[in-house]
């Protein structure tokens, strides 16, 4: 017992089987979990391709544990008994050894009569002795196990026996007998152990799942000698009569013969026994459903069986052609549909899906009254491209309860979009009523539990793309504001205000607004509160705007007036002032030294900029021309006041304005209207570190490896280490005419004392000044 | 008709020298359970076989990440010990592709199982050989891992597998850090792909490869003597039957002939322990005798050849398939 369950996992119920990786590998309208009870869960089906097998996880596993607490009357430590009987790590008592529990902790403070708790503890002790046997423990990468030699077994099976005869508790007394059959097996006595199996469990008829578990390795015997059918069968009887060895017996039920399958065709006594055998086989992975459907809908009629194989043979389609990663799956689906009339991809599936449909259609008109066939047959229409039929077959079908409702209104929505190229307003309210209500995504946040939605979205994205509308189908295909604000550009933002500020819009086109802006209230309440949440809306719009224009120094006071007609909130502290100049890069605040008396807010700094600007264009001033390189240098993605035109930076890509030409015209401004040779020894330097940056934006796109012109590649500390590489990049940079200003300084400003700072403080310079 | 067909063959074989000029021969024997039958074995000594590649074990990853042996060999009887084996092992790609598989980690591991199964059946290789069809984002961890395992493997070959177009590209895709390689001229089409004729062996896609003269590696070179059928099911492939003669696809009467060696499941049906559906295709492939010979004869003109000739691989019922003497007719083509 104890080792039996030593193999086994500990169940997670239903929820451990089936397609249980949340990455759905195809889009999954027709879902099973909806649509089917649990029990057959685990031959639901999933294209993962590390969980493509059906019964993937040992189930019902739970079945055992309420056996034993049912005999320990729940007098056990809970914890204690999980840990004995499955092995694994608890909480409390994490991975202490099993016999210290047993003998310590298991029994403590219970009430048990001590002779019970005197037997259990000989049992379960004995059981962790034969774990050794049965179920050794395996390193993967141990060639042989590390078991039992014949002796040490044979010792082992005689204290079972003598345990078996001596043991009163008719409990304990059946788990020793499926010991010594599990032992004898393993021992390689094969013919002793069906002998043990028939002593103790062949005349009785007892329905504990111990039985089932002994039986399960007599047919594993009866399969080693030959006898097929009556091993298939014992298999059969263990899958029905036995939820917690399903795992085993599924996957032992693995016939691979016509006579065979015969042979145990014939050792059924019901049609139900011979419906499971065709459930098994055309549940079985890489095989198709329909005929074993056929024969067992004969047998039995419409049967929870006969739905999970259809759901399964469903799935199946849409894994061949909802591709979840697919680049264009609804592109595919499209162009499917113009080339042979359905949404499958060849006229294989074609011809198959419409076997289903004919199949489905005789269970539809047979069992009305059964919600499945008629969604089973709707989507088979659906999926055949018989979109008037589906969407009769749906209004045929009635109310439906919930999930099932969900199915149908999803079919019908997507039969809507396929059918449609654009909609009427009408149309498009309902369709986002019905996205909310089907997919409870009553906050917009375009990602539930599962991937329907996405689908609908995806093919909403796609007729918004048809029609040109290119700023919705970014909407529809899960765009947020904050791939705008990461590399925004005037057009979008424009299109994007424009689009806010429409005098009407559609419930659809306000559902996906509110998703792309990231806005996170209770669709009902958003709508109730619409016009407050558009101009909010509004504003992050307007402020991406006005961050946009602060790039372009022309338009600095139309970037001022929009800054100063967003509400108060919108303004921040600045830390450090972006006018000071550092020898070193320095990106991160916190990490510079960045004292400075002065304060600026945004709004008060841009509106300094542009009064240093207006003065600088009209006196010609190299002090404030200087201060505005600086600004625009430390405002850029390579200075420490980003944030104030960037809403995001990389760590290990350029992004958002990563431009050091207005930095560098200041610089060159500097430089010509210097008073002094130091002041523009300065300047010079200043505009050799925009010059450069302006080499990494130009491999930037030219799409060199990033991380061959990364700005950050060499620390000081490093570059000696990578001599070669730091040479060729230093060589780059100059080939390529960016280390003008380097050259200046180097040539003209050698006198000078901001010269010797900058070799000292700055390696590249040191390094251009003395090896290049 | 089978054995008396083998038994031409081993007659043919029999009555041959070998010749001064013809390549060594060796087998790659690529099933779990290493067991000769009667038959293999007399053939393996009349053509003069020294070495047997064997695969010792596949590695591959599971759901967690981590890499794992498996189909690890078992041998029976003492078969093995008259012939020199040369472990080989099959790694599958997307090993490499785990961020949770570590090169030097995984090296250490295989060739300690390597040892183990030494150990058990005490053999002493002089020649391990690996083999994956690494990719450019594998290329790093896969050659990183053949060079741990040249530090472990204490001055035993290396050798590695190489497909076409890595024989054909060895600049862009890279030169294993072994002693030899083995060229492997078989697998070149898509078997995926439905209006494939024959992925076995299609000298018209095959040849243009062998445009290089020389390979920077000396070569053995590897030629497919198996055969299979091909499941195609709705429209795509399903599985791989291994079949040595297309007569059993001819005399199957759930199938029909629909093409040369196209053929349609009627009605469902157990067929070499698959079960097949109703409008199933199966496509039988093989390669055929004289199209290994212009093969070798291509192969031929390799420069650094070792002189070795491997044949894929080790089966009674595939041996049938080629006349008697071909194979040291093929041999002797290779040869110098």
């Amino acid at each position: 017992m104890l080792a039996a369950w030593a193999i086994s996992h500990w169940p997670l119920q239903a929820k451990a089987c089936g397609p249980d990786d949340p990455s759905y590998h195809f889009f999954n309208l027709f879902v099973p979990e909806w649509l089917l009870p649990e029990e057959y869960s685990p031959a639901f089906y999933t294209a993962n391709p590390y969980f493509n097998n059906i019964w993937g996880e040992h189930d019902y596993s739970n079945d055992n544990l309420a056996e034993w607490q049912a005999f320990f009357k729940n007098e056990v430590n809970q914890d204690a008994l999980l840990r004995v009987l499955k092995g694994q790590y608890t909480e409390t008592y994490g991975d202490m050894p099993r016999d210290g529990l047993i003998k310590n902790h298991l029994f403590r403070e219970s009430k048990l009569p001590p002779a019970q708790v005197e037997a259990a503890k000989r049992y379960l002790l004995l059981a962790l002795d034969i774990e050794k046997l049965a179920d050794p423990y395996r390193d993967i990468w141990a060639y042989e196990p590390d078991t039992l030699d014949a002796e040490q077994a044979g010792a082992l099976i005689s204290r079972i026996e003598a345990a078996l005869q001596a043991e009163k508790f008719p409990f304990l007394k059946e788990r020793y007998a499926f010991q010594l059959v599990k032992s004898l097996r393993y021992a390689n006595q094969p013919g002793k152990a069906v002998e043990a199996y028939q002593a103790y469990f062949g005349k009785g008829d007892s329905k504990s799942i111990i039985r089932y578990w002994a039986l399960d390795h007599v047919a594993g015997i009866e399969l080693q000698q030959g006898k097929a059918g009556q091993a298939y069968h014992h298999f059969l009887t263990i899958f029905r009569q036995c939820r917690s060895r399903r795992h085993s017996a599924y996957y032992s039920f693995n016939i691979t013969s016509e006579a065979d399958w015969q042979a145990t065709y014939a050792l059924c006594q019901s049609p139900e026994e011979k419906a499971l055998m065709h459930f098994l086989r055309g549940s079985k992975e890489q095989a198709l459903g329909l005929h074993d459907m056929e024969q067992a809908f004969g047998l039995l009629g419409n049967h929870e069986w006969l739905r999970t194989l259809m759901a399964r043979e469903i799935n199946k389609l849409e894994s061949a052609n909802f591709d979840y990663y697919s680049d264009k799956p609804v592109e595919q689906l499209f162009s499917n549909l113009e080339a042979n009339g359905t949404l499958l991809l060849n006229q294989e599936q074609a011809g198959y899906a419409g076997q289903l449909l004919r199949f489905a259609n005789t269970l539809y008109y047979n069992h009305r009254s059964d919600p499945f066939w008629a969604l089973a047959k709707a989507y088979l229409e659906f999926l055949t491209g018989q979109f008037n039929t589906a969407n009769l077959t749906l209004n045929q079908s009635g109310e439906l309860k919930p999930p099932f409702d969900k199915v149908k209104r999803e079919i019908a929505l997507a039969i809507l979009i396929f059918k449609k190229e654009s909609f009427t307003a009408e149309e498009e309210n309902r369709i986002a009523d019905e996205i909310i209500a089907i997919f409870g995504d009553d906050e917009a946040q375009f990602f539930t539990e599962r991937n329907n939605e996405e689908f609908i979205l995806d093919l909403l994205a796609y007729r918004a793309r048809q029609r040109g509308n290119l700023l919705l189908a970014g909407f529809f295909a899960r765009e947020t504001i904050w791939l705008l604000k990461e590399n925004p550009a005037h057009p979008s933002v424009d299109a994007l205000l424009e689009f806010i500020r429409r005098p009407r819009h559609s419930s659809l086109e306000l559902l996906a607004l509110k998703h792309f802006m990231g806005n996170s209230q209770k669709w009902q309440a958003f709508n109730m509160n619409l016009a407050a949440e558009l101009k909010a809306f509004e504003f992050q719009a307007l402020e991406i705007k006005a961050t946009l224009l602060m790039r372009d120094p022309g338009k600095l006071a139309e970037a001022l007036a929009l800054f100063e007609s967003l509400p108060p909130e919108y303004d921040f502290a600045i830390e450090g002032n972006p006018f000071n100049m550092s020898i070193n890069d320095c990106i991160h605040p916190e990490n510079c030294n960045l004292n400075t008396s002065t304060a600026y807010t945004r709004n008060s700094f841009v509106r300094k900029l542009a009064e240093v600007k207006a003065i600088a264009e009209q006196t010609n001033s190299a002090t404030d021309y200087y201060l505005l390189g600086n600004a625009y240098y430390n405002m850029s993605y390579f200075g420490p006041s980003w944030r104030l035109m960037n809403f995001y930076r990389s760590g290990s890509q350029y992004n958002g304005f990563f431009d050091c030409s207005p930095a560098l015209a200041f610089f060159q401004k500097a430089i010509q209207y210097a008073p002094d040779r130091e002041s523009a020894a300065r300047a010079c330097f200043m505009a050799a570190k925009a010059e450069q940056n302006l080499f990494f934006k130009l491999m930037h796109e030219k799409n060199s490896y990033a991380d061959d012109y990364w700005w950050g590649k060499y620390e000081i500390y490093a570059w000696g280490s990578q001599q070669d590489e730091y040479i060729k990049f230093q060589q780059d940079i100059s080939n390529s005419g960016y280390r003008r200003y380097f050259e200046k300084l180097k040539q003209e400003y050698r006198d000078t004392k901001f010269y010797q700072r900058a070799i000292r403080e700055c390696r590249y310079f040191e390094y251009y000044t003395t090896r290049m | 008709m089978r054995l008396w067909g083998l038994a031409l063959l081993l007659l043919a074989l029999a009555g041959c020298r070998q010749q001064q000029s013809e390549s060594q021969v060796g087998f790659y024997f690529w099933k779990s359970n290493f067991k000769l039958n009667e038959a293999e074995q007399r053939a393996l000594d009349t053509l003069g076989v020294a070495r047997l590649f064997v695969k010792f074990l596949d590695v591959d990853v599971g759901a967690d990440g981590r890499a794992f042996p498996k189909a690890s060999v078992r041998f029976e009887g003492e078969a093995v010990g008259r012939y020199e084996a040369v472990p080989c092992v099959f790694i599958t790609n997307r090993t490499f592709q785990s961020p949770s598989v570590s090169p030097a980690g995984l090296a250490e591991s295989v060739w300690d199982y390597l040892q183990q199964i030494n150990k058990r059946y005490g053999l002493r290789p002089a020649e391990y050989q690996f083999d994956c069809d690494w990719t450019p984002a594998t290329r790093g961890p896969y050659f990183d891992f053949l060079r741990h395992i040249r530090r472990l493997s204490g001055g035993a070959v290396l050798s590695a597998t190489i497909r076409l177009h890595q024989y054909r590209y060895p600049q862009q895709t890279g030169l294993p850090p072994v002693d030899k390689g083995a060229l492997m001229y078989y697998n070149m089409g898509d078997i995926s792909d439905k209006a494939e004729t024959n992925s076995i062996l299609n000298n018209e896609k095959g040849l243009p490869y062998l445009q290089a003269a020389s390979y920077p590696l000396p070569l053995d070179v590897a030629l497919p003597l198996f055969s299979w059928a091909l499941l195609y099911r709705l429209g795509e492939l399903q599985s791989i039957i291994n079949i040595a003669q297309e007569a059993v696809l001819e005399q199957e009467p759930n199938l029909e002939k629909i093409g040369p060696g196209l053929y349609e499941v009627k009605q469902n049906f157990y067929f070499e322990a698959f079960y097949l559906n109703a409008g199933d295709r199966l496509r039988f492939e093989s390669p055929a005798p004289e199209e290994l010979e212009r093969a070798a004869d291509a192969l031929h003109k390799i420069q650094n050849r070792s002189g070795n000739l491997i044949f894929y691989h080790l089966d009674e019922q595939a041996l049938q398939n080629f006349p008697p003497d071909f194979l040291h007719r093929l041999a002797r083509r290779l040869g110098d």
